[in-house]
């Protein structure tokens, strides 16, 4: 016979029997899997005191449930009392999870643990970029970095120096350098002019040539021919001062030349003296910290942390529910083996679903009935795990009101519509009465600046579509007080900044980061920025300014020596040098007006003995013997 | 070793006993679809129980299953690309596949996860050409191998190991206690 009973009979026996013991055990395994689950999603233990699944009822009942603690071993961050859920059954046959009705009574925050909340093995979870695209990622990242190139601790570090003394030898001074030159070159032409100076005549031979054009006019002779002689010795004198003049008239002209470079020199000195100056004041200024950015500084790193961290958990979402492969019937999901394929049909739905769910939880002072501290008004719709199947957009909202906490009530609304090609979701949050000193900002060691006190209250809203995304926060903070415990105290940087954020108790903050193509804007406003800026800026600038004059005395001071010597080399060689060229100049040219008029007198007197014989001439031809007849006439 | 030894002799005892050779052709052709399929799937134990309820040879069945389970682990690479072809790019069975993934009870057997659909294909179609290739090589070894193995040096080595003497010791006393 080709059946054989005799194995199968045993066999469905057995399997039949592990069945029904499992079904027993069903309740265990369901408690497990979900401790198992919240416990990957957390990172910490999660315990449930008692689970029970009703197949009859359609419901599954938790008693309990705790959420251990990360920071706090013994702790548990949240506990519930109760969970109800109610499902449908028939949809379990086709592997679906329809939830008709979900509820919880009763939370408690921070209560004690019996045993440890930590997790023996823990699954190391890998680092995950925060944004969808490679290129937003990268834009994310440089926004990032550039908090990490921020000049902020060279505001905690900044300090206005007592002794200018200090600065000016940190500086090497080009002012000293440019006046040596000056020195230098000074030096160097009050060599090179003897030697040109010897290219002239001396004083002495200028006169004893005048001296000799002077005695050609004494004793001036009768004879115009005589006469003419010594014309012609006075014109070869006043050719020699001519000659002579025109050599010291180009001498005159290097001078000037010289003169002119060595004045370049000292005025290139002088501008080095400024520079100097200049330097030394940027070495005292806060122009390149930047402090118009001070609220970007303060609010800014901090909440960027908290944009990363809602960034990753919103990829994590989108990568669960809108990955999409190229063909649209289908949507490919990647397991430990293999690939889901979920076909796009109307008749296919969700494996999970929870259509509608409206209710209220009550938080519970250490567990009293009588003391709650905190509702919870919660409504779900349209839950589900693949919405491209499901077709409708999902929606939570979220109310709710805290006594004692460090917040007074908040509301927050939640869309995502990853039905269509380019998903979409809407985030909104209004949350009222923020104890202020829990409001994330500072720089821990560099900027470490809180808020001790005070309220705000926050508006935000979130719009992602597709990878174009902004989202604004709109802060009040109202009677706050500044804490600058953490501060450095011998920081003047930080004394000006406690006398004026005293000042400020309500201010107004933005935050908003919105895609702009592929590069990502990060702006952070607050309405004391402009007043805090002028505030420090004054307030620095006063004592700066005391500083920068007692700077620039020092640099002066140091310089004054060279400068001087500089100074002096440059009178000195115009002295010594230009007012020798021009004397000698106005003495030649004074000898040589002087032999022009002796030239004048020796040629009046040449006339004169002209007309005398020529008068003796006219008398002998009337006496009858002609005088001219012998006589050369020089004209 | 002592696996080993078991194994070569189970698979000789078998080859040598009067079984029909169809029924050894059907445990290698049941093991190969159970071993190339992913072993926890709900589909093994229709195959479990269809091995167990017909005449098939079951140390056949779990040696096939255990030695396909290595290949069909190997090439987990090319199953995922059989089953995305017959899921995705397949479409005249798509109706198929979306009846498999929607109705009742259907869903449980993962016949929409590439490893899963594509493996099975592939066992499904190796089923029959297995079964009777089977069937032709252990009617010829009967013919003619038979006695040359009986004979062989190798079995004569291996009848001369300590191991053999010690496995040999076992099946005496498992005899004896009649758990043969």
């Amino acid at each position: 016979m080709i059946i054989r009973l005799k194995v199968f009979i045993p066999v469905v026996l057995v399997i039949a029997t592990t069945l029904i013991i499992s079904f027993f055990f069903i309740d265990f395994w369901v408690k497990n899997w979900i401790e198992n689950g919240i416990s990957a999603v957390t990172g910490t233990k999660t315990d449930i005191r008692d689970l029970k699944l009703s197949f009859k009822n359609s419901s599954l009942k938790i008693r309990r449930l705790e959420i251990a603690s990360k920071e706090k071993e013994f702790e548990n961050f949240v506990e519930f009392e109760d969970v109800v859920v109610d499902f449908q059954t028939l949809p379990l046959l086709k592997k679906r999870f329809v939830i008709d009705e979900f509820s919880i009574e009763g939370i408690m925050w921070a209560t004690p643990r019996r045993t440890s909340g930590k997790l023996l093995f823990q699954k190391k979870v890998d680092e995950q970029p925060s944004w969808i695209s490679d290129l937003k990622n990268e834009a994310f990242e440089s926004v990032k970095n550039e908090f990490e190139k921020m000049p902020i601790s060279k505001l905690s570090e900044f300090r206005i120096p007592n002794d200018p003394r200090e600065i000016v030898s940190s500086l090497d001074l080009k002012s000293t350098d440019a006046y040596k030159t000056v020195i230098e070159h000074a030096q160097e032409l009050k060599t090179k002019w003897p030697e040109r100076f010897k290219e002239i005549k001396n004083t002495s031979e200028l006169e004893a040539k005048f001296k000799e054009a002077k005695a050609l006019v004494e004793n001036v002779p009768q004879n115009p021919q005589e006469i003419l002689k010594r014309i012609e010795g006075i014109k070869s004198v006043i050719e020699f001062f001519q000659s002579e003049q025109k050599r010291v008239e180009g001498i005159i002209h290097d001078v000037k030349t010289d003169s002119a470079k060595i004045q370049a020199d000292y005025d290139l000195a002088t501008q080095a003296l400024n520079d100097d100056f200049n330097r030394a004041k940027k070495l005292v200024s806060l122009d390149e910290l930047n402090v118009g950015n001070i609220s970007r500084i303060l609010f800014g790193p901090e909440w960027l942390q908290k944009i990363d961290q809602v960034l990753k958990y919103h990829q994590m979402l989108r990568k669960a529910l809108a990955k999409t492969e190229k063909d649209e019937e289908v949507q490919v999901r990647q397991r430990a083996k293999g690939r889901d394929i979920i076909f796009i049909v109307p008749k296919k739905q969700p494996s999970f679903v929870l259509a509608k769910s409206e209710f209220s939880v009550k938080s519970l002072d250490r567990g009293q009935k009588n003391l709650v501290t905190q509702i919870y008004e919660l409504s779900l719709r349209d839950i589900n795990s693949s919405p491209k199947l499901y077709g409708k957009p999902t929606s939570v909202d979220f109310k709710s009101e805290f006594k004692n906490a460090v917040i007074g009530g908040a509301e927050v609304q939640l869309f995502w519509d990853y039905t269509k090609e380019i998903p979409v979701d809407k985030y909104k949050a209004d949350v009222k009465k923020i104890a202020a000193k829990s409001w994330p900002m500072g720089v821990p060691q560099y900027f470490p600046l809180r808020l001790s006190s005070g309220l705000a209250n926050a508006a935000t809203e979130f719009h992602f579509v597709g990878d174009d995304m902004k989202w604004l926060t709109k802060v009040q903070f109202s009677d706050v007080l500044w804490d600058f415990d953490n501060a450095p105290k011998q920081s003047i940087f930080f004394d000006l900044l406690r006398d004026v954020f005293s000042k400020i108790k309500n201010f107004h903050l933005d935050l908003e980061l919105k895609s702009v193509g592929e590069k990502l804007d990060f702006n952070v406003k607050t309405d004391f920025d402009s007043a805090i800026q002028s505030a420090l800026t004054a307030a620095i600038d006063k004592k700066l300014d005391e500083f920068k004059a007692r700077l620039k005395l020092e640099i002066e001071n140091r310089i004054s020596q060279v400068k001087t010597q500089a100074m002096n080399s440059v009178t000195q060689y115009k002295e010594e040098v230009e007012k020798r060229a021009q004397n000698y100049l106005a003495q030649l040219t004074n000898y040589e007006n002087e032999t022009m008029k002796l030239e004048d007198q020796l040629k009046k007197r040449s006339q004169n003995a002209v007309q005398d014989k020529i008068k003796e001439g006219i008398k002998d031809i009337q006496k009858g013997d002609n005088p001219l007849k012998k006589m050369k006439l020089p004209f | 070793m002592f696996v080993i030894i078991k194994t070569i002799h189970s698979i000789l005892k078998v080859l040598n006993s009067e079984t029909h050779p169809s029924q050894l052709a059907a445990g290698v052709a049941f093991g190969l679809l159970v071993g190339l399929t992913p072993f926890l799937s709900l589909h093994n134990l229709i195959f479990f129980l269809i091995v167990c309820l017909f005449r098939i040879n079951l140390s056949i069945f779990f040696l096939s299953t255990a030695f396909f389970s290595l290949i069909g682990w190997a090439l987990d690479p090319l199953w995922d690309k059989i089953g995305y072809a017959l899921l995705v790019n397949f479409k005249a069975a798509r109706p198929v596949w979306i009846e498999l993934s929607t109705g009742a009870i259907w869903p449980f057997f993962r016949f929409n996860n590439t490893i899963v659909i594509g493996s099975l294909a592939a066992g499904l179609v190796l089923f029959i050409p297995i079964w009777i290739e089977t069937v032709i090589l252990v009617k010829l070894y009967r013919r003619t191998l038979r006695e040359q193995i009986r004979e062989s040096k190798f079995l004569q080595i291996l009848k001369a190991t300590p191991f053999y003497t010690w496995y040999d010791k076992y099946q005496t006393l498992r005899q004896k206690f009649g758990l043969n």
